[in-house]
């Protein structure tokens, strides 16, 4: 059986491993093939950049070789897809090579794409990219005052970003002793402050707590760079000293290019995790067109299932679990205190007081993380 | 005879105090914490559990460890250990065959009883090595 896997961020090499530790015998035995193709050789842990835009860690903290993290008897190669033949169970790779395959696993991700806002790309601050996350932190480090705002642009990675790096900012600017002089203004696209209800109703004291003005139903339209004002599609505006954006998110092009989904999203069954109309295609992580988080942790918990099913598909002919839609995030809630929310399909997430235990929690999951893309934790 | 029953109430203050005190102790470790402190232990943590569970999924060394578990293996290994310990296989070697080097002082080695039962040992692990080998021995 071979068992391909496009894609070696989170999603793909948490899965790889899982299922190659599932099949270990039989991956020695010859009788499994995994390979994975990857556009890259590193592997970056992507909400460590949070941490680089606020001084938190540096860039060599949050990447490894992608090759160090996966299980012996994964074939690994660095040559991305750039055709998808499914109908005849094959890939055509950049370098020309045709790899077959019994069973796929597509995880190519997404990309924070500026072109649909005008000027947003010219004006703003991210920690969503490499680079922008280090050009992020001099700003903020060489900052003097004025007026911050967060934008939010949708669908995004990291449901909870936008809430976190206004609790950043606000404790970075306390920390730089500067915070009577920083107007800090947050906008969310929808009616409340974060889509999930539960969180906006938690998050709003903590705004008046720290004196961070709010504004609802803000949709980026675009950025007048010279005059430093953001335009809604509501009609309103916003100005800025310094604009920290989260930056709409989509598909990878060559989904889209190989008519697998549009906006670079793959249709995908909620349940099975498999790709609609294809049996034999898996689709986890941020690929997936499902209307839930783009995280880290939804492809963890996808993972478990992609994995244990591909396993007894190979040794029974039949899949056994299903996706229940589980995630979990941290939430850092200033410098020193943090909570999480844990939800699924059914059970919105419930949020905790803040404490210095989950605060220390995260800051050790940061680490375990290459456990974790392991697939040991 | 029989003391008089405690009532179980009586125990509680006590277990409270020393709740109490463990939260006590908590509270002042995690003040005590910074997040160097947090980062640096948890990276030595997961590093180390990552090295186990390489160690432990691996059926070579598995199977290694269950050969030098056997007593006499163990055996081997204190002898091993005592005669790195005291330099004695060198100064051995060094005194029965001085380095002048050349066929002659091979030969002069080879002619050494406790060499020869090196030279059968370690013929015996590499046959053992080999399966085919293994299974005729």
């Amino acid at each position: 059986m071979k068992i391909l896997f496009v894609g070696g961020g989170m999603g793909g090499t948490i899965v790889a491993n899982n299922v190659a530790r599932r099949l270990a015998r039989e991956v020695r035995d010859g009788k499994v093939e995994i390979t994975m193709l990857s556009a890259t050789d590193q592997h970056w842990y992507q909400p460590g950049l949070l941490y680089v835009a606020f001084g938190k860690m540096a860039m060599n903290d949050i990447v490894r070789d992608q090759a160090s993290l996966l299980e012996p008897g994964i074939r690994f190669f660095v040559d991305p897809v750039e055709e998808f033949e499914l109908a005849q169970n094959k890939v055509r790779t950049k370098g020309g090579v045709v790899h077959d395959y019994d069973m796929l696993v597509i995880a190519t991700g997404c990309e924070a794409v500026y072109d649909e806002v005008p000027g947003l790309a010219e004006a703003s601050e991210t920690p969503y990219t490499r680079e922008g996350a280090t050009r992020m932190f001099k700003r903020l480090r060489d900052f003097e005052g004025g007026k911050v705002a967060v934008v939010v642009g949708v669908p995004h990675k990291c449901p909870i970003a936008p809430i976190e790096i206004t609790f950043m900012l606000h404790e970075f600017f306390e920390k730089r002793g500067i915070r009577d002089k920083v107007e800090l203004k947050y906008t969310y696209p929808i009616a409340r402050i974060h889509n999930i209800e539960n969180i906006a109703t938690w998050a709003v004291p903590e705004f008046e707590r720290m004196e961070v003005d709010y504004e609802t139903f803000f949709n980026m339209k675009e950025v007048d760079v010279e005059n430093r004002i953001v335009h809604s599609e509501e009609g309103t505006e916003k100005e800025f000293d310094l604009l920290v954006a989260v930056p709409p998110h989509r598909g990878m092009k060559v989904i889209e290019e190989n008519n697998l989904g549009e906006g670079g999203w793959i249709p995908t069954d909620r349940y099975s995790l498999q790709m609609e109309g294809h049996d034999n295609v898996y689709v986890v992580g941020d690929t997936s067109n499902l209307p839930i988080s783009k995280t880290g942790s939804t492809a963890h918990f996808q993972s478990e299932v992609v994995g244990e099913n591909i396993a007894s598909i190979f040794r029974t002919g039949s899949a056994t679990r299903e996706y229940d839609g589980k995630v979990y995030c941290f939430i850092e809630a200033d410098q020193d205190r943090a909570t999480n929310a844990c939800f699924n399909y059914i059970d919105p997430p419930e949020i905790k007081a803040p404490t210095k235990s989950m605060h220390m929690l995260k800051m050790s999951y940061n680490q375990w993380y290459w456990s974790s893309a392991r697939g040991l934790l | 005879m029989t003391s008089p029953e405690t009532p179980v109430s009586e125990g509680q203050p006590q277990d409270l105090a020393k709740l109490i005190e463990l939260a006590a102790a908590i509270s002042a470790a995690q003040d005590a914490m910074t997040d160097d402190i947090v980062t640096r232990l948890a990276s030595a943590m997961g590093e180390g559990m990552i090295l186990m569970d390489r160690l432990t999924r691996n059926q070579g060394l598995m199977s290694l460890l269950q050969a030098l578990n056997q007593p006499a293996a163990q055996d081997s290994l204190e002898c091993l250990a005592d005669a790195l310990r005291s330099g004695s296989m060198m100064d051995a070697v060094n005194a029965k065959n001085p380095k002048t080097g050349g066929y002659g002082g091979l030969l002069r080695m080879a002619k050494d009883p406790d060499v020869q039962d090196a030279i059968y040992l370690l013929a015996r692990l590499v046959k053992g090595m080999n399966p085919e080998g293994a299974s005729k021995n």
